[in-house]
C-alpha cells in the first residue's frame, strides 16, 4: 500500500478524518490534528509500517509526513 | 510614627534576597510538579502518576534494557523498579521479555501505548521549557542555566552525602 494511503487509513480509523480531505499539501492544523493526535498517529504508523519514527521536528503537512516515512 | 532602628544596609537586603530565593526555589519546584501532574491528564497518559511517567522515560523509546540499567537511571533499587514495572505492565505501557543471549535475564521495553506516553511526555517538557523561557533574552537564558547548574551541583552533592550516610 502506498504510504499516503496508509496515512489516510490511520487518520480515518483513529481520528475519523475523511480520506477525501487528505492531500499531500494539507497541513496537520487544517485537518484538526493537534500534537497529541500526532503522537498517537506516529505510534500507529510505526506499528503498521514497521519503522522507528524517532522524534523529528517540523513535520507540518501530510506530504512532509509521507516523505519522512519513506526516507526511513 | 515609630522610630525604627537603622539597619546595616547590606546584610538586611541580602537576607531578604536569600529568603526570596528560598521561597522561589521551593515554589517553582512545587508548581512544576503540579503542572506536570495536570499535563498527564490527557487521552494518552491518563491514569499514570509522575513517577510512572518517569519510569517510562527511563526505559527509553526503542530500548530493551535489563532491569538494573533502568534502576540505575532512576536511582532506585531493583525491588522498587520491579514493583513499578509490574504495575506498568498491567496498565499496558511496558513489556518484559527474556534476553535471547541469556534466558535468565529479563529485559524491559515500551509497548505502543508506552511509546505514545513517552512521546507525549517529551512534548510536554519541550513545550513547557519553550514557553517558560520565552520572555528571556539569550543572555538571560545563559545566566539562568549557569546559575541553576551551580545550585543543582550543590543539591546533587547533598543527595550523594545523604545516600552515603544511610
Amino acid at each position: 500500500m502506498a504510504t499516503i494511503d496508509t496515512v489516510k487509513e490511520v487518520l480515518q480509523e483513529n481520528l475519523d478524518i475523511d480520506p477525501e480531505t487528505v492531500q499531500p499539501e494539507s497541513t496537520l492544523e487544517s485537518l484538526g490534528i493537534d500534537s497529541l493526535d500526532m503522537v498517537e498517529l506516529i505510534c500507529e504508523l510505526e506499528e503498521r509500517c514497521d519503522i522507528e519514527f524517532g522524534e523529528p521536528e517540523g513535520i507540518d503537512t501530510i506530504g512532509a509526513l509521507v516523505d519522512y516515512i519513506e526516507s526511513l | 510614627m515609630q522610630d525604627e532602628m537603622p539597619k546595616p544596609e547590606g546584610s538586611g537586603a541580602a537576607r531578604r534576597r536569600r529568603e526570596d530565593l528560598d521561597e522561589l526555589l521551593s515554589s517553582t519546584f512545587n508548581t512544576v510538579l503540579r503542572v506536570e501532574e495536570r499535563a498527564l491528564q490527557n487521552k494518552i497518559t491518563d491514569g499514570l502518576t509522575i513517577t510512572e511517567m518517569h519510569t517510562i522515560a527511563a526505559v527509553g523509546l526503542y530500548e530493551r534494557n535489563p532491569m538494573n540499567v533502568v534502576a540505575a537511571r532512576l536511582d532506585v533499587t531493583l525491588a522498587t523498579l520491579t514493583t513499578a514495572v509490574a504495575k506498568l505492565e498491567r496498565k499496558g505501557f511496558v513489556e518484559r521479555s527474556r534476553s535471547e543471549e541469556d534466558r535468565r535475564k529479563v529485559l524491559i521495553s515500551l509497548t505502543k501505548a508506552g511509546r505514545a506516553a513517552y512521546r507525549s511526555h517529551r512534548l510536554f517538557h519541550r513545550t513547557m521549557v519553550e514557553s517558560a523561557l520565552e520572555g528571556l533574552t539569550e543572555e538571560e537564558e545563559q545566566v539562568l542555566a549557569r546559575s541553576l547548574n551551580k545550585v543543582k551541583r550543590f543539591f546533587d552533592e547533598q543527595a550523594g552525602e545523604r545516600q552515603a550516610d544511610s
